[in-house]
């Protein structure tokens, strides 16, 4: 029986009836209808890369579709996907490094496949938030991409809302440097 | 909110309304290029050190940092620094026209040129090549960047071997550019005379270096020449104030350079830039570079270059920055316009270049299945199980089972046929 117990209404999606139920709750397709592409931009912004993005996503969603008795019935099962893709991404990454190394020493490279129509700006400040240490780029990935409060994000990371805020604070030090804003260096 | 928190927002908002409007597919976008006078603090330090211009011996430096401009209180006039060479040799060009600003950034705008740089190398060539000749002329209110240099918070000091110094110690400060000279805004072309003749030979330790006072132009000037090193000549010319010129070079005869500094002439402003802004634009054409059917690297950063050209001549700001496979990407400073004139002088100057560039060097899928299949024969033979064919699917249920299941071995496997493959 699929209860699509939803509260946000923005987000909510038509019963279909043909959608397959996998867990108690939610059913996996409204699940990814709802949540796929947060979830693909959020793994943009960590990869900066379409093609590694879509594999991330991919990645999260598998294992959302393989625990779905347990992820359905979670109060926020949007948050534990955004867990397993924020921590996957780092593994992903670091293989598409390889990757690109393994490929480029032979003679051959991909051409980076990107977002469209990202102005110059946002393009280098993602970049930039992308070169921060990994988890002050996955707490501002979740604040202003995905635009979670501290508390959400602690719970996505698995820390406090202390912890957040001083990874926050640390990564907004940085890229005011790195981004030349004027003022506040401090 | 602040600036930072405000450019984050719309970063995000902006990355939102991408995905959403997110096609099948998109051409990929090419991004920021390291300035072509991109500051090194170390090698600063020997221009501080030994009034020769040897940040411009090698093109780029490492460091990519943004430093705003730093206006010196009593500067000369921007009018001071533009000059022109009267003689080129025969069979040169001019490849590189910059003006500079304190912080020995390129600049677009004339009042805040500090100096100027103008680079020459063999017709048909458009960068420098080693055992090519070249020389280059540098214009530079020296006090001005000496204080910019002097007055950077993060100012790095390193002796000639690379060791760093505290930049307060060793052998500044130096009596050509110190506080006398500062408080009245000229050098005092004897003391700089002095102070490089017996600094320079330290400065490029090892090699044989050779110091001589001349005259150009009727003014103070003094000549160093260097066996083994990466220019043979350089002539320094004491413009007056705290302006010198520099014509360095590299296989040109010495005849040919001190000529080139003997015809040296001030201009004005505009007629600098009416002249170098014609006389540059002689790169090669993406037509061009696509003639022979193939994209070398260098052609594609040349290409890359005339982006920059193009934006920095339409007054925004522009650096390029090379990736790993050499591709150029380009940074441009946020400004009013400025996403649509990188959009023009992309389109105009590499676009075509640049596709190019990626179907040449396209994996091809064999290239690509044996790199992946390498990988998992490796872990084969770590787990002692057959595990079947990788089939040239990039996201095969292989690869993608190896990374569920065996993480931790696949990831060694890959990133150690990654370092085999390394050139």
């Amino acid at each position: 029986m699929e209860v699509d117990d939803q509260t946000d209404q923005r987000h909510s999606v038509a019963h279909d009836p043909d959608t397959p139920v996998v867990g108690r709750g939610e059913s996996f397709e409204s699940f990814v209808r709802r949540e796929g592409r947060r979830l693909l931009g959020l793994a943009y912004a960590l990869s900066g890369n379409r093609t590694a993005a879509e594999d991330l996503t991919q990645d999260a969603l598998l294992a959302a579709y393989r625990n779905w008795d347990e992820v359905s019935v979670l109060d926020n099962p949007g948050g534990w996907a955004r867990k397993v893709l924020a921590n996957r991404a780092v593994s992903l990454i670091r293989r598409r490094v390889a990757e690109a190394k393994g490929l480029a020493a032979l003679a051959t490279s991909r051409h980076r496949s990107e977002l469209p129509e990202l102005s110059t700006d946002a393009e280098w400040i993602w970049r930039e938030v992308r070169r921060l240490p990994k988890r002050q780029t996955q707490v501002l990935a979740l604040r202003y991409y995905d635009q979670l409060s501290l508390a959400e994000i602690a719970e996505v990371l698995g820390c406090s809302k202390e912890t957040v805020n001083t990874h926050l604070r640390r990564a907004r030090k940085t890229l005011t440097r790195r981004l030349d804003i004027p003022g506040d260096h401090s | 909110m602040n600036i930072l928190e405000e450019r984050l927002n719309q970063a995000g908002d902006e990355l939102r309304d991408a995905v959403d409007r997110m096609p099948a597919r998109q051409a990929p976008t090419p991004r920021p290029l390291r300035s072509a006078l991109a500051f090194a603090t170390g090698v600063a330090t020997i221009l501080v050190l030994v009034a020769i211009p040897v940040w411009l011996l090698s093109g780029t430096g490492p460091d990519d940092r943004l430093i705003d401009s730093t206006p010196v209180e009593g500067g000369v006039g921007s009018g001071d620094v533009f000059m022109l060479p009267g003689f080129v040799p025969d069979g040169f060009h001019l490849a590189r026209a910059l003006l500079v600003d304190v912080n020995q950034r390129s600049t677009s705008n004339p009042a805040d040129a500090a100096g100027v740089v103008l680079e020459y190398l063999p017709d048909g060539q458009f960068g420098r090549q080693a055992g090519e000749p070249w020389f280059l002329i540098q214009v530079m209110d020296r006090l001005a960047t000496v204080a910019a240099i002097a007055g950077q918070e993060d100012l790095r000091c390193f002796t000639d071997e690379g060791t760093e110094i505290e930049c307060y110690e060793g052998p500044r400060p130096s009596s050509c550019t110190g506080e006398p000279a500062m408080a009245e805004n000229r050098m005092d072309p004897e003391v700089c005379m002095d102070e490089t003749e017996d600094r320079t030979p330290k400065s490029f330790g090892g090699t044989n270096v050779y110091f001589r006072r001349t005259t150009v132009r009727d003014l103070p000037a003094h000549v160093v020449q260097v066996e083994g090193g990466d220019f043979d000549l350089s002539i320094t010319t004491y413009e007056g104030g705290p302006v010198l010129s520099e014509v360095t070079g590299d296989q040109v005869d010495e005849e040919v350079l001190l000529q080139i500094a003997n015809e040296l002439h001030h201009v004005d402003a505009q007629e600098f830039d009416d002249m170098t802004t014609a006389a540059t634009d002689t790169g090669p054409t993406p037509e061009e570079i696509l003639s022979d059917g193939v994209v070398t690297r260098s052609e594609y950063q040349m290409a890359g270059e005339r982006v920059v050209e193009c934006l920095t001549r339409l007054g925004f700001e522009a650096r390029m920055e090379p990736e790993a496979d050499g591709a150029p990407s380009f940074i441009v400073r946020d400004d009013v316009g400025s996403e649509r004139a990188f959009k023009t002088c992309h389109g105009r100057h590499v676009g075509s270049v640049e596709r190019a560039w990626a179907d040449q060097n396209a994996p091809t899928p064999e290239e690509e299945a044996r790199f992946y299949n390498s990988v998992v024969s490796c872990v084969e033979s770590e787990i002692g199980e057959e595990l079947g064919e990788y089939t040239g699917q990039k996201d095969s249920e292989l690869l993608d089972e190896l990374l569920d299941t065996r993480r931790g071995t696949y990831m060694r496997c890959l990133e150690a046929r990654a370092d085999q493959q390394e050139p």
